[in-house]
């Protein structure tokens, strides 16, 4: 086939899905694409899109001037720069689409979003529609109370009223405790955090049962007033957080863990949760420094 | 698109469980909502055509407030507002001892809403029977609330079928926004499947299902409420 002619060819699938054209074309589209459906789809676009929350402070969030930032952003940019480096497309856009808990599966799944970049947690149920990155946080379920409440562990809210985000692994742990040892514990379904938080502000429920380093973060920083809400409990879950990319996409998602082994390897992960969390006066958890050092595989 | 599709999911436990659970927090809220609405409605309707500037403007009043503000920041309002606007002792008590308080708020909360809309349709029904039924009325020497209770409220009520359809069928689909005060209706559960099984586009086609047949269901009701008590001659069709 000479230069001319799949010149013309690639031209005439402009517009059309790279994924059906046999490999020797996908090289014209954008070279180092290799294989990949989803590095062919950010060359031919030339642009590849962040999938963002838009409040879960310091992950994923849109600060007061508009802009995207977070830790999870963060370490999503460090795999933007390899994708570029691979496609030899240092221009390369990024687009930015804000994600929440309902629709981040499907539009991982369809292709709208490259990387998903938020607190989503690594789960088996969930690798059935998609394909998750390398740990970057860890926390567990906890329990957001007022400070002077004395409460400490979960059982001491037997017959109590708690609220629990809707359809978060939290919830579904609760519940499985509640059922387990009898506490009798009425569920109060909240929608985000904010909203859970405000809960237990206004005494309606007598704790909020959320990721621990979420509503760490919520009491040191937006309590209304400092130290009047406390996080208290030993964690009820295990919940990993990981970057979500579309299923089936072998090459690509080699790309992200290397990626993830290389920044684990040098200490960036390290020096990034110094820069969002330190603010916060919230230390590394020892668990996640030995996830950072066991995941930093060698070359 | 690589998505799994899984429609099992709809039919295994505790799934199932949890589309039927949400569909009878549906049918309660907007049933408790819809006869809040139709009484308050009717009331505040009745208000906005009698003959003393003070019951109009109070109406009026009514009307407008509950007719402006968004559903969704009104359902806000009822549930985290009020109760620290209210003396302690009662917001304490709505807030932690009153039975389910997250459904009662939703179901009162947009009964009041809908009340506004149920009282317009009231008025222009009432005044739809026309100013000659009243004066004939009141030269036969009945008084005010006589007319309105064996003239025009039987001809309005009968004319206002049709328009009351459209606000039932605004009350099923309008019970969903209950899911914001954590009431898990029909479709605040589609949303838990969606986070426990990443299912979500089945589950919400079932809920979209489920809700399609509930309003066929209210649209053939109300259907035959309209023939059960048509006036031969009048405007509803015979």
């Amino acid at each position: 086939m000479s230069k001319f002619v799949q010149g013309l060819a690639v031209a005439g699938l402009l517009g059309a899905l790279v994924l059906a054209a046999p490999p020797c074309l996908a090289q014209g589209a954008g070279s180092g694409a290799g294989t990949s459906p989803i590095l062919q789809r950010i060359a031919e676009r030339n642009a590849l899109t962040i999938g963002h929350r838009e409040a879960s402070v310091p992950y994923s969030y849109i600060d007061r001037e508009q802009k995207v930032e977070g830790y999870s952003v963060d370490l999503c940019l460090k795999v933007v720069e390899a994708v570029k480096e691979r496609l030899g497309k240092p221009g390369l856009q990024i687009n930015y689409v804000p994600i929440n808990t309902t629709n981040r599966i499907p539009l991982v799944a369809n292709g709208t979003i490259d990387l998903e970049c938020g607190t989503t947690t690594n789960t088996l149920a969930r690798h059935e529609q998609v394909a998750f990155s390398p740990i970057f946080y860890i926390t567990g379920t906890q329990l957001l109370v007022k400070t002077n409440s004395g409460f400490k562990e979960v059982e001491d809210l037997a017959g109590k009223r708690v609220a629990v985000l809707q359809g978060s692994s939290n919830e579904q742990s609760l519940r499985a405790l509640n059922d387990g040892k009898k506490l009798n514990i009425s569920l109060v379904y909240a929608k985000d955090l904010g909203e859970g938080a405000l809960l237990v502000e206004t005494d309606r429920v007598d704790a909020f049962a959320a990721d621990g380093g979420q509503i760490k973060v919520y009491a040191a920083t937006r309590a209304q007033r400092k130290g009047s809400l406390s996080v208290v409990g030993r964690l009820l879950t295990y919940d990993p957080y990981s970057v979500m990319i579309q299923r089936g996409d072998p090459e690509f998602a080699q790309l992200v863990s290397r990626v993830f082994a290389e920044t684990f390897r040098a200490g960036e992960a390290e020096q990034l949760y110094a820069k969002w969390f330190g603010p916060l006066g919230i230390e590394i958890d020892p668990i996640l420094k030995a996830a950072f050092e066991i995941q930093a595989l060698p070359r | 698109m690589t998505y799994r599709w899984n429609w099992s999911v709809l039919v295994t436990e505790p799934y199932l469980g949890w589309l039927l659970s949400g569909l009878t927090w549906t049918l309660l809220v907007a049933g408790v909502a819809w006869i809040v609405a139709l009484l308050i409605g009717t009331g505040i309707g009745i208000l906005r055509t009698l003959p003393s500037r003070t019951a109009r403007a109070f109406g009026a009043v009514y009307v407008e407030i509950f007719r402006n503000i968004p559903l969704l920041l009104q359902l806000f309002l009822w549930y985290f507002v009020i109760p620290e606007l209210l003396p302690a002792e009662i917001g304490r008590w709505i807030k932690r001892d009153l039975p389910m308080p997250e459904f009662w708020t939703a179901a009162l909360g947009l009964g009041l809403f809908t009340a506004a809309r149920v009282a317009e349709q009231v008025r222009a029904g009432i005044e739809a029977v026309g100013r000659g039924q009243a004066m004939a009325a009141a030269a036969s020497g009945l008084s005010t609330a006589q007319a309105y209770r064996h003239v025009l409220l039987p001809i309005a009520a009968r004319n206002i079928v049709p328009p009351l359809t459209s606000e039932f069928l605004n009350i099923v689909k309008n019970s969903s926004l209950a899911l914001t005060i954590g009431v898990l209706e029909l479709t605040g559960q589609s949303r838990q499947i969606e986070s426990n099984t990443f299912q979500g586009i089945e589950a919400f086609t079932a809920a979209t299902l489920i809700y399609v047949l509930l309003t066929m269901l209210v649209i053939a009701a109300m259907r035959s409420v309209e023939r059960a008590t048509a006036i031969p001659g009048t405007l509803a069709r015979a």
